[in-house]
């Protein structure tokens, strides 16, 4: 089966994860930010402030959906609910695709919050495979999954995770979002070669990327979307630029969350490595430059408080 | 289906119950390695654990599966903090983390949102209160804690619940355009935001300054009639004496007009000239408050 590059989705340029700290600014300003990501979860419940800021950034800018609960690879039900309202969400804000990853949060019905590894089974694989198949025809449109990091492995895994992404990719007929972090993420704690992995994905249908920053821990690193992005990322970015010919790209930044303007400029450095004009800016944070740090957390899902008086 | 209820037995279906076990377990992964109804389900023990889990050139299984399970917790804690903001102020973050893990152990999460985390934290409070605070005279510290847990769930509630923003609610002026012989058959129809709570303490005021970067002391315990609802997107609480509480709740619980005042001119000690002018206060201040949707004359 083959496909339209980007499964015949434009390429929105470059683009900010949207977060409850920068609304002020976004209101007041406007930005010229090319689009906005936003987590499904924190919107599709929210009868008050959340949803009417919402409302007026998809009137000005195109709006992308990112999902954390879908749990695609659990042996759970799907959650025919959260199904309806991702689908009503995504048809209110005309959302240009929707996205979650090739993951688990739960099972037994006992929900994690958590982004969880599948082993890379051919049993594994089918079960995804219908999964994606059923999703799309309840979201009336095709999934995007994304590749997640992940810290452990399974001895039962029969084939590496590029192998059963693109598998997954070509026997579902979804599009990809390649977090390029991810990619390097995975790639430490699992000990295999990132750009091997990029290649060997099916590059016609990726429809997105993700940049974000990670946390080292030394011996192993944990996708904590805190910071900038580091070189090695870029090296990697630079690649799934080239073998895709470029698609939407987009900044997750979650934890100590600078202005929006800081967030926004650390998106459009990627203008270098698509205009292809020589070294990265000086701005640039080197891999030997990291700290270790002693724990770290990751957070896939953004927790929304009530603002009272 | 399998004899034990399960969707499959498939491998998929064991490893996943396995390891959510395993990273969820309150004493830790190799607790929940060796742990009996882990085992049941995949009968691994810790020496062995690379048999389903691997290694990594810099770590090893275990230490791999705690990154999840370090996460787990604390992520599902910093949550709980954050809701329930001024019931961690005034427990302190040892003694509130001791009761949300708990809770968590007790009412482990089933919804797809976070949204929901809390939403049992009230009544987990309450069903494991002492024996001897119940039996109480006076509202005692652990009312305390329910009543702050209560009130802090309602905000969020209300926060995310419909409202009146994109709407128009009835205004005073609406109100007096209403005939006079038409008021006494009118029933008022609340917002959908609007919520009415008694606690025992003022437990409003203690969250507010918590909110506000203050460091207040533990409120004493006094009767607090609250009237909860939001405008602007953000929830508004004030606190009404107990006969405006009273007629307010019989309103919004559908009587009308003439049912509720009669109810409670019959119950007031205010003298015959002054009933007219106090009703005409509140009801242009519930109207200013945008308490009701709309009216229903008879
Ligand atoms: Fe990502």
């Amino acid at each position: 089966m083959s496909s339209a590059p980007r499964l015949g989705h434009a390429n929105l340029g470059l683009g900010v994860g949207l977060r409850t700290t920068h609304y002020p600014h976004i209101l007041e300003k406007w930005p010229a930010v090319d689009w906005f990501e936003i987590i499904s979860e924190n919107y599709m419940d929210s009868g008050g402030r959340p949803r009417y800021v919402l409302d007026q950034i998809a009137e000005r800018y195109p709006i992308v959906m990112h999902g954390v609960s879908m749990s695609i690879g659990s042996t759970d039900p799907l959650d025919v609910e959260y199904l309806r309202k991702l689908k009503k969400l995504a048809d209110d804000v005309n959302a240009g695709w929707v996205s979650d990853h090739v993951c688990w949060t739960g099972v037994t019905s006992k929900n994690s919050h958590d982004l969880l590894p599948m082993p890379y089974t051919e049993e594994a694989l089918r079960h995804v495979v219908d999964r994606i198949r059923t999703v799309s025809e309840v979201l009336e449109r095709p999934l995007v999954l994304e590749n997640p990091s992940s810290y452990v492995t399974f001895a039962e895994s029969t084939m590496p995770e590029w192998e059963f992404v693109r598998r997954m990719a070509e026997e579902s007929d979804c599009g990809l979002l390649v977090d390029v972090n991810n990619v390097y993420v995975s790639a430490f704690n699992h000990d295999f070669d990132p750009f091997e992995y990029l290649r060997a994905l099916p590059m016609d249908r990726v429809v997105q990327f993700h940049l974000a920053g990670h946390t080292h821990c030394g011996t192993h690193i944990v996708d904590t979307h805190d910071g900038r992005v580091i070189d090695p990322v870029w090296d990697l970015y630079k690649l799934a630029h080239e073998l895709t010919g470029g698609a939407s790209t987009l900044l997750e930044w979650d934890a100590d969350i600078p202005p929006f303007e800081e967030v926004h400029s650390e998106v459009l450095k990627a203008k270098t490595v698509i205009d292809g004009d020589g070294p990265l800016p000086e701005t640039r944070v080197a891999a030997d430059d990291v700290e270790f740090a002693e724990e770290a957390i990751p957070h896939p899902a953004a927790f929304v408080t009530a603002e009272a008086e | 289906m399998t004899a034990d209820g399960s969707p499959s037995a498939t491998d998929l279906h064991r490893l996943q119950r396995w390891m959510l076990s395993v990273v969820t377990h309150p004493s830790g992964v190799e607790a929940g390695i060796e742990d009996e109804a882990t085992r049941r389900i995949t009968d691994v023990t810790t020496d062995r654990i690379e048999e389903v889990v691997g290694r990594s050139k810099a770590l090893d299984s275990v230490s791999r599966l705690q990154v999840y399970a370090n996460a787990y917790f604390v992520r599902l804690l910093e949550c709980l903090r954050e809701e329930f903001v001024a019931l961690h102020t005034i427990l302190g973050q040892e003694t509130f983390d001791a009761f949300a893990f708990q809770y968590l152990q007790a009412d482990p999460p089933h919804s797809y949102t976070l949204g929901e985390l809390g939403a049992n934290f009230p009544r987990f409070l309450r069903e494991n209160q002492p024996a001897e605070d119940l039996a109480a005279d006076v509202p005692t510290w652990s009312h305390l804690l329910i009543d702050l847990a209560r009130l802090e769930r309602l905000y969020s509630e209300i926060f995310d619940g419909p409202g009146t923003e994109n709407g128009t609610p009835l205004r005073p002026d609406d109100l007096q355009s209403i005939p006079t012989e038409a008021w006494p058959g009118c029933r008022l129809k609340p917002v959908p935001c609007l919520r009415l709570e008694t606690f025992d303490f003022p437990v409003h005021v203690y969250r507010t300054a918590v909110t506000r970067g203050e460091e207040p002391t533990p409120p004493s315990p006094e009767l607090t009639h609250l009237v909860l609802t939001r405008r602007e997107f953000v929830v508004r609480r004030t606190a009404l004496p107990v006969d405006e509480f009273e007629m307010l709740g019989a309103l919004v619980d559908g009587a009308t007009v003439g049912e509720a005042v009669g109810r409670w001119a019959s119950q007031s000690e205010l003298p015959d000239h002054e009933l007219a002018p106090r009703i005409r206060t509140m009801f242009a201040g519930w109207a200013a408050a945008n308490y009701f949707a709309s009216v229903e004359l008879p």
